[in-house]
């Protein structure tokens, strides 16, 4: 059989030599120490594939499901195979052939993308919520792991803000499904420290999911169509920046429209910054009136620290705010687990993952966890809360806000 | 090759979830890091000695193949199930059992990765120095298995170095202690010292007991560059005549150089062509003096920049860089064929030279790195398994090393063992009488000849 998306990669299979050192520091293999659950197994899968010895089958399916994307692998490898690559191209060899689960791909195909029926049924979500029952037997975990669902999300409740006057920059906000449904105070506090930081921000409501739950479960043309939508909608705006608060939305912004899904948006890639990047980089950190006394630690979202190189920036804002003490996390830089979808897909798994990295909070001893992705902060609540530990958990945004 | 009834009787015992026989799974355990490939007929995760030794007594009494296996990082197929059967992956029992600081030891299971054993070591003051460049992965059980070693054994010495006591199942379902929890002990034949390098063709370790040391006050690592290859062998020379006891001493050339460059960040000046990097610790005047003492060499020998490291991150940083060098030749040709060639170090600029002649007569890049300290090189040819006529040609020059490796009175396997790759070529060295001492050995262990069969001997 013809593998095509793999075939584009073939490169990437032939440079893997399985000397394994990419097992050391791939989350689900941590957990399971099981050869197929790691970064070199899945690469044995995909070439199995391409030769004729594997079949597109459910086990195999599930292997490369279990991936976080989580990049770690991919840093690791010191002959340069792209596993990331190799685990999406599977992953659309599979959806291109109606491999992934119906309700998955409705979800991803036809509500994920249309603005209003995503509305509708995160409205319908939080309903739902009241009725855990109705939860579990939908698959999806009953444990009070499902994120509490806001009412209104961002995009809907937010007003323009304040006119800037003489603004230094006219930005757009990308902002995202996390932040728009699940984590709205984070996006506040977004536009808020923007405006004091003399941007006039706009928020365009007619933008969509930049796609990265759909090409990261293999629908590339979904995910193409996503982009391009974006694309027209922010260049409506006029914007001279584009501005996410998620690691992943930037990842994908920035790269992966152009790198995976072959959309050309070089141009408008060159415009979008990470909120903190852009902070530090592009306007100047003002002094924060307010001082607090905390002990504050700092998680390193994947796709921000290695999808995007930004590690310092973060932790630069943090650092600006008077009496705020960072402390180091063991691997602030490990996956927490969270890694969108994968929270709600391999509950388990996905907890054991988050469970290490809840310890490492703990260990600290600060009394709060920040980080700059919704997933990520979604998930550290999570397994805070799994592991009885009581911590605030708050997006970097929101502490800097506060202090403003 | 397994009976339904057999596997029936394996889960029953074990638990579905520890055997394994869906293709996937027998794929993912066809492979080390060489490109040899066999599919095991199942996959089986015991968790404890007992579940072991249920294995292997089911096994033998079925005449089934048993291939232990670690992290599967090994470079000479050991770990690669050539006669099909049980692969007995063992990356689930993986508990540090004990850390006795006042004794200097710990007990663990074979699964224990090396380098997540060294870092809980040192949070306690404790040195466990034996330091494969997989260490981040290697399983201790694997380590024992190819008795592994790395830049430390200059000082520190290799894996039998640390063994102080193992638990072996042997094929016939038998749990062997061997060894004490001292460090002294000469109670009967040393068997632990027997079984490490055994390449799992004797028995399962399911437990060691491993040596320790107190932690150095201080590590230093010095990084020196020269202009010729040469210069660089002859720095090595000299420290060790000089009664120098660096804790490693390492030698990569240029090739090796320009690929670990790509993928690390490890900086030398233009015009280098080859480079040492070595380490002292201990006291800190000690460390610090011996690390002076490489550096006034390293100028002596014509080193164009020498630099030294204190700061934890930065050293660490710089032995990735090595320990990447494998991989990181990766990228130079999608093909390595890596070797382990010891020579007395005084003949080592004459290997050193050899290797490359022998690389331009058969148009091979071979890059040369190694524990130069110890006189194990590894030279690496770079080729591609597409090309047959390469990998021909790669093959007369593995041979021709070899050879070459011997004339200089030298061994054919510093520390990655004998496995399969070099099976044909261990008469050689230890020639008809040791191989049959050997097989006699092998036969009253394993009298089925279920333990890793293919494997060390032809
Ligand atoms: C990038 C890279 C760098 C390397 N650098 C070095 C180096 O510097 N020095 C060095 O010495 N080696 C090195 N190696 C080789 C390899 O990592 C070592 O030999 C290591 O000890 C193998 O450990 P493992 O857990 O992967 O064992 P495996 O490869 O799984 O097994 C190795 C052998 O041990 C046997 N075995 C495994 N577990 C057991 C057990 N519990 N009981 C009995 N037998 C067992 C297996 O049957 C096999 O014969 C390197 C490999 C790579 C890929
Ligand atoms: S680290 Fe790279 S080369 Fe090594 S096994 Fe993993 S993907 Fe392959
Ligand atoms: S991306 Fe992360 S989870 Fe996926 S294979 Fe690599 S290290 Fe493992």
């Amino acid at each position: 059989m013809q593998y095509p998306h793999i075939s584009a990669h073939s490169e990437d299979i032939v440079r893997c030599i399985k000397c394994g050192l990419c097992k050391s520091v791939c989350p689900p293999y941590l957990e399971t120490f099981v050869e197929s659950e790691g970064a070199r197994g899945r690469v044995a899968l995909v070439e199995a594939l391409q030769d004729g010895r594997l079949t597109l089958s459910h086990i195999l399916s599930d292997r490369i499901f279990t991936c976080l994307n989580c990049k770690a692998c991919v840093e690791a490898c010191p002959s340069g195979c792209n596993v990331d690559d190799l685990v999406l191209s599977l992953r659309a060899e599979l959806a291109s052939r109606g491999k992934i689960g119906l309700i998955k791909r409705l979800v991803l195909n036809d509500i994920v993308p249309s603005r209003t029926k995503l509305d509708l049924a995160v409205k319908a979500g939080s309903v739902f919520q009241r009725f855990p029952g109705l939860f579990s037997m939908l698959g999806l975990d009953g444990e009070g792991g499902f994120p509490k669902l806001q009412g209104r999300s961002f995009i809907d409740s937010h007003r323009p803000g304040r006119r800037v006057r003489n603004p230094v920059m006219r930005v757009g906000f990308f902002v995202g499904c996390g932040t728009n449904f699940l984590h709205t105070e984070a996006g506040e506090a977004i536009v808020w420290v923007l405006e004091r930081h003399g941007c006039e921000v706009i928020v365009p409501r007619e933008q969509v999911c930049c796609g990265t739950p759909v090409f990261n479960s293999g629908e590339f043309g979904t995910g193409r169509k996503l982009a391009e939508r974006n694309l027209e909608v922010f260049e409506k705006a006029k914007v001279d920046a584009v501005i996410t608060g998620c690691g992943s939305c930037g990842l994908t912004l920035k790269k992966e429209w152009h790198e995976v899904l072959g959309v050309d948006a070089r141009e408008f890639s060159n415009k979008v910054y990470d909120f903190s990047e852009f902070l530090v980089k592009e306007l100047k950190l003002q002094k924060p009136r307010r001082s607090f006394l905390l002990a504050v630690t700092y998680h390193d979202p994947c796709h921000l620290a290695r999808g995007q190189g930004i590690k310092d920036e973060p932790r630069e804002i943090l650092k600006n705010i008077p009496g705020v003490n960072l402390v180091e996390m063991r691997e602030s830089t490990r996956c927490c687990g969270g890694a969108g979808t994968f929270a709600f897909t391999w509950p388990e798994l996905s907890r054991k993952i988050g469970s290490r990295k809840a310890l490492s909070i703990r260990d600290t001893a600060a009394s709060m966890v920040t980080t700059s992705c919704p997933g990520c902060y979604l998930q550290l609540r999570r397994v805070l809360r799994a592991n009885d530990i009581e911590m605030s958990v708050k997006h970097v945004a929101e502490l800097y806000a506060s202090a403003l | 090759m397994l009976s339904d009834a057999l596997l029936k009787k394996l889960r029953k015992e074990l638990g579905q979830e520890n055997v394994l026989t869906s293709d996937e799974e027998l794929v993912c355990h066809s492979y080390d890091a060489t490109l040899i490939r066999s599919l095991p007929d199942a996959v089986v995760t015991p968790r404890t000695a007992e579940d072991v030794s249920k294995v292997l007594v089911l096994a033998n009494e079925n005449a089934i193949p048993v291939t232990p296996r670690g992290s599967g990082t090994g470079l000479t197929g050991g770990s690669v199930p050539l006669r099909g059967g049980i692969v007995l992956c063992l990356t689930k029992m993986n508990s540090i059992r004990e850390i006795a600081p006042a004794d200097l030891l710990a007990v663990v299971e074979p699964g224990v990765v090396t380098g997540e054993l060294q870092r809980k070591l040192e949070e306690e003051g404790l040195f466990y120095p034996p330091d494969p460049a997989s260490l981040e992965i290697s399983s201790i059980g694997g380590n024992i298995g190819n008795s592994a070693g790395g830049p430390r054994g200059f000082k520190y010495g290799m894996t039998k170095d640390y063994i102080l006591g193992l638990e072996v199942v042997l094929p016939t379902g038998e749990l062997v202690k061997t060894g004490a929890r001292t460090v002294k002990c000469v109670t009967g034949y040393d068997l632990a010292r027997l079984f490490t390098g055994s390449e799992g063709t004797l028995g399962v370790i399911t437990s060691a007991i491993l040596r320790l040391i107190p932690v150095p006050e201080e590590r230093i690592t010095v990084l020196a560059s020269f202009k010729r290859l040469e210069d660089a062998a002859s720095l090595v020379s000299e420290a060790v005549s000089a009664g120098l006891a660096p804790s490693a001493l390492e030698i990569m050339d240029s090739v090796t150089l320009s690929a670990v460059k790509e993928s690390s960040g490890l900086n030398s000046p233009e015009g280098t062509s080859a480079v040492v990097l070595s380490e002292t610790d201990g006291f800190s005047e000690v460390a610090m003096k011996e690390a002076q003492k490489v550096r006034e060499l390293s100028i002596k020998n014509g080193a164009i920049s020498v630099q030294m490291e204190k700061d934890k991150e930065r050293r660490e940083k710089l032995w990735a860089a090595r320990r990447g060098a494998f991989a990181a030749l990766a990228r130079k040709k999608p093909t390595t064929i890596l070797e382990d060639i010891v020579v007395p170090r005084t003949k080592l600029v004459e290997m050193v030279r050899a290797v490359a002649e022998i690389g331009r007569r058969h148009q091979l890049v071979i890059a040369t790195y190694g524990h130069a300290g110890d006189g194990n090189l590894h030279p690496t040819i770079l080729c591609d398994k597409r090309d047959e006529d390469e990998m021909r040609r790669a093959g007369s020059a593995a041979g021709e090393i070899f050879e070459r490796a011997l004339d200089l009175g030298g061994t054919l396997s510093g520390e990655h063992g004998i496995g399969f790759e070099k099976a044909r070529f261990l008469k050689k060295e230890i020639g008809e009488a040791g191989i049959k001492i050997m097989k006699r050995l092998k036969d009253s262990f394993d009298p089925k000849g279920i333990m890793n069969p293919g494997k060390m001997f032809e």
